[in-house]
């Protein structure tokens, strides 16, 4: 599918009337009348300038997201990385609500032709030559794809993240990064890429049976409550599904600075049949462990509050260790 | 004048010599032979206790969350104040604590969590009897209630006195409430599906009454709503379990090892409502729900074989009550949606009766040698359909209606039965049935499928 390159018509910084102080304001898109504290936050500098940030990138991301990125494309474009303060957003984004997200059918419907534009099968120009093998579930600011893409340049590296500026940035960081390193050696960055997506619905909708040989969640929302359990995104049940997308063989690989949280997932996937504890040994010498312990930005966060790391992985064992 | 309350749902066995109904919280049985009344059970469980204990365990939630707060911002507040007295290296916050950490002070405008208390225009709470289904060997009833989010299973017994077949066995209350239920293949264990998505299982011969933790004792979960459990034979004669929701999943795990899960069919673009494995061909599934298609799978093999297009032909049996709500109506204020609410088999004739919601119409789908699905008739009454099932011999049909709450359609004609004593046992159970209300008003919800419909905003 061609990407339209008109502008989709991007509403300008919203700028509500304020002469008359008593007059009501409402919100230039969604028409809701604005209370005192939402017109401040609404004409503040700093809202305008993130409300512009966003509609460049957005433009940029728009030009370029699905595009495989050439020389001449570097001329016309800032290759900037992308500025993390102009996606904050709520830290939290509820896994159970149904969202308007989109995600494919079933995995045969999914297009990853658009996220891996370099691995399109010469061939068959609607398939790709290979198939994601790595995924980074909550990927936040993608930190750890970004560590994982020169270790790992045979495979596909996808990061699943629920809120939506969190993705944008993303998108826009490895937009920039394949920019600057259009024809480097060491990484070229086009074996990653991020969707927004809820992992904890829909991972079976993207990724075949077997297809993954490694999962990652790292620092995950720790969900203190005891009635937000459930909300967790290691459950019992949910390992099920985490089970059936990993191939046999492949890791679980958990870190998490919260120790409530990091004895909850040990408790849960020590009980889970279909999963095995790998030893120190494993997380002495395998390189995930390294790079997921130091490249994420939760984790570069405790580093610098100087908190625990906790670590666990997990092997996926074969069906018939249950029967 | 009390009127008949239609039934909710009814069920009969493959004899169809009994029908079972819910409607309310009552269950009745019926000899559909002579429209006798033969068994009849009423929950008397009152939810309004339950419901008001955990108002006051809310109330005192609250009450709790705001003193906590309240303390939270006085400690942040004078933690405010010795921070700027000493003014050099701040100690290094630690993020490895096991609670909460405390909020940071919230903005003015955000008030303080209200308790609640139920008011007069509260929506009602309809206590009631969600499904019912019989064991494989039709010894025994399972249901279950809304009133205390139990199980409820029953031995179905003809020799009593006292004219009563229902003799309750067991009440297996759980921690969410009951959506679907079933009984396991050999008719020793109950699977239920519950609201938020988890699955149990008990055994029917267990004295015990479990009190079940969510955490641990689900035997899988979909975080979804659970809209349907099934159990089968796969090909290698392995029992399976078959779970659908409202994210369009359909999922079939091995049973009871449920952590492997075997595949998924998808296909589906809304919620399912019904699937069917049809003792015909125990290879085919048939499933359907909030798309405009029905389709037909080799489940086997994970395979869709075919999709019956409900668009078209539906249309003229629609009415206003299928006009989309107007926040989600188009300009020419003309959209209608439809859904599927049951699909039963018909055994004798390799075809499928689906029952749309809301309508007056049952369909009949052929499923042809080549495994097609192709519409054969449609049977139409002079009410709206509140539900469907069939025995070997015929399709009975629950009305939205005071002059028969049922129709006993033959299969072989697809025509409603015309036998004299056909219609005098529907006319027995009409006028038999116990269950009565003032008005309409007091009817409860007899058409709840559509509500399954996604329908978020963006976010
Ligand atoms: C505490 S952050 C950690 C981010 C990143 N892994 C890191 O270490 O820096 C957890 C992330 O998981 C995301 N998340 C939570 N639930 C999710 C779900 N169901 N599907 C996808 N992402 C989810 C959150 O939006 C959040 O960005």
């Amino acid at each position: 599918m061609s990407e339209s390159t008109e502008p989709k018509s991007v509403s300008a910084t919203p700028e509500p009337q304020v002469h008359n102080p008593e007059a009501p304001v409402y919100h230039p898109v969604t028409g809701k009348k604005l209370n005192k504290n939402e017109i401040q936050k609404l004409t503040s500098e700093s809202y305008i300038k993130r409300q512009k940030y966003r509609t460049e990138q957005e433009q940029r991301r728009k030009n370029l997201k699905h595009v495989r990125i050439e020389e001449e494309h570097l001329e016309q474009n800032t290759t900037d990385l992308p500025k993390k303060r102009f996606y904050r957003q709520r830290a939290h984004s509820n896994p159970f609500s149904d969202h308007r997200l989109e995600y494919p059918i079933s995995p045969a419907h999914m297009d990853w032709t658009k996220l891996y534009p370099y691995y399109i099968d010469p061939e068959d120009s609607s398939k790709l030559t290979k198939q994601v093998t790595i995924a980074d579930i909550g990927c936040g600011f993608g930190g750890l794809m970004v560590d994982l893409a020169p270790e790992f340049k045979e495979n596909l590296i996808l990061g699943m993240e629920i809120r939506v500026q969190v993705t944008n940035y993303v998108e826009d960081r490895i937009i920039a990064l394949r920019q600057q390193n259009l024809n480097s050696e060491e990484a070229n960055y086009q074996n990653i890429n991020v969707i927004r997506g809820n992992a904890m619905k829909f991972l079976p909708n993207f990724f075949e049976k077997s297809q993954l040989e490694k999962i990652f969640f790292c620092f995950p929302d720790p969900h203190f409550k005891q009635r937000k359990h459930k909300a967790r995104i290691v459950t019992n049940t949910l390992l099920s599904e985490y089970a059936y997308v990993l191939k046999e063989g492949g890791v679980i690989y958990t870190i998490t600075d919260v120790l409530d949280l990091h004895e909850w997932m040990v408790k849960h996937l020590d009980e889970h049949p279909l999963f095995e504890r790998l030893d120190e040994e494993f997380e002495k010498t395998d390189p995930c462990v390294r790079i997921m312990t130091h490249s994420t930005e939760e984790g570069k966060k405790v580093e610098r509050n100087k908190g625990s790391k906790y670590i666990k992985c997990y092997r996926r064992l074969p069906n018939s260790a249950v029967l | 004048m009390p009127i008949k309350h239609p039934f909710q749902s009814i069920i009969t066995n493959k004899e169809g010599d009994l029908l079972f109904t819910a409607t309310k919280n009552e269950l009745q049985v019926f000899e559909l032979k002579t429209g006798e009344r033969v068994g009849h059970w009423v929950d008397v469980f009152d939810s309004t206790e339950l419901l008001r204990e955990k108002i006051t365990k809310e109330q005192q939630r609250q009450l709790k969350a705001n003193e906590e707060k309240a303390a939270a911002e006085a400690k942040a507040k004078a933690a405010l104040l010795t921070e700027e007295e000493a003014t050099a290296t701040p100690e290094p916050t630690t993020t490895t604590t096991t609670e909460e950490p405390t909020k940071k002070k919230r903005k003015s405008n955000n008030s303080e969590p209200k308790v609640p208390t139920p008011g007069s225009g509260a929506p009602t709470i309809y206590n009631y009897i969600r499904q019912i289904k019989l064991s494989n060997d039709e010894t025994k009833l399972v249901v279950i209630t809304d009133s205390d989010k139990a199980a409820v299973v029953f031995q179905l017994n003809y020799d009593n006195n006292d004219n009563n077949v229902l003799e309750l066995l067991k009440r297996q209350p759980f921690p969410k409430r009951p959506n679907a239920i079933t009984t396991s293949n050999d008719d020793t264990e109950i699977i239920m599906g519950d609201k938020f998505g988890d699955v149990y299982k008990f055994a029917i011969a267990d004295p015990e009454i479990k009190t079940f933790v969510g955490e641990t004792d689900p035997l899988l979960g979909h975080v979804s709503m659970l809209t349907g459990v099934a159990l089968a034979k796969n090909q290698l004669n392995q029992d399976v379990i078959i779970t659908t929701d409202r994210d369009e999943h359909i999922r079939i795990s091995q049973y009871p090892q449920a952590s492997i899960i075997d595949k998924f069919l998808f296909g589906h673009e809304s919620f399912i409502s019904s699937v069917l494995i049809p003792n015909f061909d125990k290879s085919l599934l048939i499933s359907g729900g909030g798309d405009e298609f029905i389709c037909l799978w080799n489940w086997y093999e994970g395979k869709e074989l075919d999709r019956f297009q409900l668009g078209e032909m539906i249309q003229p049996y629609l009415s206003d009550l299928h006009l989309a709500p107007s926040k989600f109506q188009n300009e020419s204020g003309d959209l209608k949606e439809y859904c599927v609410a049951k699909i039963v088999e018909l055994t004798q004739i390799n075809s499928v009766a689906v029952l749309i919601e809301s309508t007056n119409v049952v369909l009949v789908l052929k499923i042809t040698d080549s495994y097609k699905l192709e519409l054969d008739q449609v049977i139409q009454f002079d009410s709206p359909v509140t539900d469907i099932c069939a025995s070997n011999f015929k399709l009975i049909v629950s009305l939205e209606s005071q002059e028969n709450l049922i129709q006993i359609v033959d299969i072989e004609n697809k025509s409603i039965d015309q036998e004299q004593e056909s219609k005098d046992a529907v006319a027995k159970i009409t006028a038999d049935s116990l269950v009565e209300v003032e008005s309409k008003e007091q009817f409860y919800p007899l058409y709840t499928i559509y509500q399954l419909k996604k329908r978020s905003e963006f976010s």
